[in-house]
């Protein structure tokens, strides 16, 4: 059963029985209010009927009863008016003959005339055969008594109008009922109406659905009831947010950290991996969650850290190398534990990418030695020459001459190295000591190639310089862009067997501007195409001093380049030859020039 | 499947992964000491071997373990069969790790031939092969395995193509002699560490598909008759 038909039918019942009740006390009352008026009535009437009888009855004068009835019971429809002598027998009577007639005396209205407690009797007429209330009252004139009046009243009447009194109440009762039901039906309803919209909108929030707030109600607790609601679920819509925005917080922060991070619960399943994690193995962020984490990754030193985390509950490191290409991956693993109430649940691991900073040590530590190394070399062979000359006074002037000469030539290599040292360090230090100019590509290259021109003659190495037909703007410093362009020439010449050819091109590539040197020399193995820019950096040693590198040149190239927000490039194969090339911003005309 | 026989499987797989983590590194390890002459990587890979060996055994004896106690059918049956398979397999990668971290060793010692020999393509192709072998095996992906099958074709005539220039280069003088076999013996086993991943390959097909696809040439496919 619904909540309607509850409140429906309990306000209907009300309703029926205050109806039945006041109807039963109602129909009662009347009732007692019509007898009382009809025994009134029918006193009142054989009052008058005794005194307008009195006279003839005590003068004896019968002939004259009979018209004086019947001219009353005109007066007086439906009621029989009768008239009995002092022994009963009848004189007059407005309905029947009186002389056919029998002796009344012993009718229960006469014999109770007599008596102090008269009342009207009812009972069924022997004359009309009708069921009458009778009442009479005896005649007395002078303290005697001379006859009987009497009056009935046929009981049919009373009980139309009783009927038609009932009929009355209880039509009034019925529309009562009506009304009431139709009352209570409102009523219900309108405490239903709110109740349902109410559950309806507490459901939508339980689904966790935004939902408009309920309207305001007048109805007092009703009225609390919705305040209550929509304050909750103004709350609760907080608190989601709040939720949701903190998840989205840590999930962001989780994601653009630097360090990778993969949790794991007590059965060494994937709870949460970051991109960068998942990056450093090679899986997916959403299908490694939930799956072992020996399925996610099989580097052993990931899974076996792991797990001794969460066998010991301990905190765990571990600094592994993965050996890989062009260069080891170096990783800091850090495990630690997960603790809840009930011990170790899980744990989680840090990767740290330590390449960059290990690489960094290394070329810091290998520029130190080989700076070291590279003017210990000119130096040993200057303290050599010079021992030589001043051990000995009597040197062969031609042979000292030659010593000196070669002392210089160290000299020489000495400046050179610490003029290449200069030139990095400057161009390395601070973009700002570039002194900026607008520049055409094709100018610079010619004036490169003009420089390489007396090298390549020396070699017979062929120069070849392809440029397009328009300008290629760029902002830049000339006389550093000259000379990085300079070195990457003198090393294509100087590693090109005799009679080879170098191809000096400018091309315009979208927004850069590309200078490529190509070259038809050994080449460069793989893994050694990102280590000949770093400084001292040789891929043959022997070969490349003999040739009078610095083993800087590339390392200016690259610095130049990147000073002037651009970057370096190299394709090359054994054996076939390497292409250098610089890529720089092209600057487009009417464009401002680059800030630096 | 009972909870007990769930645990054994779970570790099972978790073992046979072990192994192929450690035989995935030991391969990267050698590969790259070859290319890169870095004689502190191969030192390595020669050290792992016995761990390697080690868990060979443990995994054989655990599948036997399983097929005694469990008596498993169908897919486990085949899961355990493949896994005994793929464990040799493995095993036997790890050895051929080893001898291309000998090679390696000798190598960083000699001077360079100056070939176009492509090593580090085919140990790139070599290592990628075996990373998703595994990664087959463990996402039971049918068509991943069937990848690495088609991958192997390259090893081989990238192998072929060391033969030729090798063969050269032995013919040229007796000075190269020392480095050329070297050389040759690497990519020979580096071909063969390939063949052992095929195999490895054809077993996962079998695990997912329940087919054999071993032996089969492709005129034999394409024509049944």
């Amino acid at each position: 059963m619904t909540g309607f038909w509850k409140l429906f039918g309990a306000a209907a019942l009300v309703v029926a029985v205050a109806v039945a009740i006041v109807g039963a006390l109602v129909l009662r009352t009347l009732n007692e209010a019509v007898d009382a008026h009809l025994a009134q009535r029918v006193r009142a009437q054989v009052t008058l009927l005794a005194a307008a009888v009195q006279p003839a009855l005590a003068t004896g004068d019968v002939a004259e009863l009979d018209p004086l009835v019947h001219s009353l019971a005109a007066q007086l429809p439906g009621d029989r008016l009768t008239v009995l002598d002092a022994e009963g027998r009848v004189l007059a009577d407005s309905h029947g003959d009186a002389q056919t007639m029998d002796n009344h005396a012993s009718r229960p209205e006469v014999l109770a005339a007599l008596r102090p407690d008269n009342a009207p009797v009812v009972r069924a007429s022997s004359t009309l055969h009708e069921e009458m209330i009778y009442f009479a009252e005896a005649v007395r004139a002078g303290g005697r008594l001379v006859g009987y009046a009497r009056v009935a009243v046929p009981v049919e009447d009373v009980r139309a109008e009783r009927a038609a009194l009932s009929s009355a109440v209880l039509w009034g009762a019925g529309l009562a009922l009506i009304a009431g039901a139709v009352a209570s039906a409102f009523l219900a309803a309108s405490v239903r109406r709110p109740l349902r919209e109410m559950s309806a909108f507490v459901g939508t929030i339980a689904r966790g659905e935004a939902a408009a707030r309920l309207p305001a109600r007048s109805m007092g607790e009703l009225s609390g009831l919705t305040e209550a609601i929509n304050s909750m679920a103004d709350q609760l819509a907080e608190r989601i947010d709040r939720i949701v925005r903190d998840q989205s917080e840590i999930r962001a922060i989780l994601g653009a950290m630097v360090e990778g991070v993969l949790a794991i619960d007590a059965q060494q399943r994937v709870v949460l991996l970051n991109e960068a994690a998942a990056e450093v193995l090679g899986a997916s962020p959403e299908a490694a969650r939930g799956k072992p984490v020996w399925e996610v990754t099989r580097l052993p030193e990931i899974t076996e850290l792991l797990a001794r985390c969460l066998r010991t509950g301990q905190p765990a490191f571990l600094e592994a190398r993965l050996a890989g290409e062009p260069r080891d991956r170096v990783l800091r693993l850090a495990a630690s534990p997960l603790a809840d109430a009930h011990g170790t649940c899980g744990s989680v691991l840090v990767l740290h990418d330590l390449t960059e900073v290990r690489r960094l040590e290394a070329v810091r530590r290998d520029f130190v030695v080989n700076v070291s190394h590279e003017l210990k070399t000119p130096l040993t062979a200057m303290r050599g020459f010079l021992d030589a000359v001043l051990d000995d006074e009597r040197l062969d002037p031609a042979v000292r001459q030659r010593f000196l000469a070669r002392a210089r030539e160290a000299t020489e290599r000495m400046i050179a190295i610490v003029g290449d040292l200069l030139t990095l360090a400057r161009v390395e230090a601070e973009a700002g000591l570039l002194r900026l100019a607008p520049l055409d590509v094709r100018e610079l290259c010619a004036e490169a190639r003009d420089d390489a021109t007396d090298a390549a003659a020396l070699r017979s190495v062929q120069l070849q310089l392809d440029v397009p037909g328009e300008p290629v703007p760029v902002a830049g410093d000339r006389e550093a862009l000259v000379g990085a362009v300079d070195n990457l020439l003198d090393n294509a010449i100087k590693y090109s067997p005799a009679g080879g050819l170098v191809r000096l091109a400018v091309r315009r590539e979208g927004g850069e501007a590309v200078i490529e040197v190509a070259d038809r020399g050994p080449g460069i193995a793989p893994h050694e195409t990102d280590r000949v820019w770093e400084r001292f950096y040789r891929v043959d040693k022997s070969r490349s001093r003999e040739l009078g590198g610095t083993g800087l040149g590339l390392s200016i190239v690259r610095n130049v380049a990147q000073a002037h927000g651009g970057r370096v490039s190299l394709d090359s194969e054994l054996g076939r030859g390497s292409i250098f090339r610089i890529h720089l911003p092209v600057q487009s005309a009417g464009a401002p020039a680059v800030s630096c | 499947m009972t909870k007990s026989m769930q645990e054994d499987m779970t570790l099972l797989k978790q073992r046979i992964l072990r192994m192929g983590g450690m035989v995935e590194e030991a391969t990267r390890n050698a590969t790259v000491a070859l290319t890169q002459r870095r004689a502190d990587l191969a030192q390595r890979v020669i050290e792992s071997d016995d761990t390697i060996d080690m868990i060979e055994l443990d995994v054989d004896e655990e599948c036997l373990r399983i097929l005694a106690l469990h008596q498993p059918v169908a897919g486990d049956l085949r899961f355990i069969t493949a896994v005994l398979k793929i464990n040799n397999d493995l095993e036997r990668i790890g050895d051929l790790a080893c001898n291309v971290a000998e090679r390696a060793i000798d190598l960083a010692r000699r001077e360079g031939l100056g070939l176009p020999l492509r090593f580090e393509r085919m140990t790139e192709i070599v290592r990628s092969m075996l990373h998703d072998a595994l990664d087959a095996l463990v996402n039971r992906n049918a068509p991943l395995a069937r990848q690495v099958l088609e991958r192997d074709r390259e090893i081989n005539d990238i192998h072929r193509e060391h033969f030729d220039l090798l063969q050269q280069a032995l013919k040229a003088g007796p000075e190269n002699v020392e480095a050329a076999v070297d050389l040759l013996s690497a990519s020979r086993q580096i071909e063969r560490i390939g063949d052992q991943t095929k195999n490895i390959a054809e077993d996962v097909v079998f695990l997912v598909e329940g087919q054999v696809i071993r032996h089969q040439r492709p005129d034999r496919t394409a024509n049944p008759a």
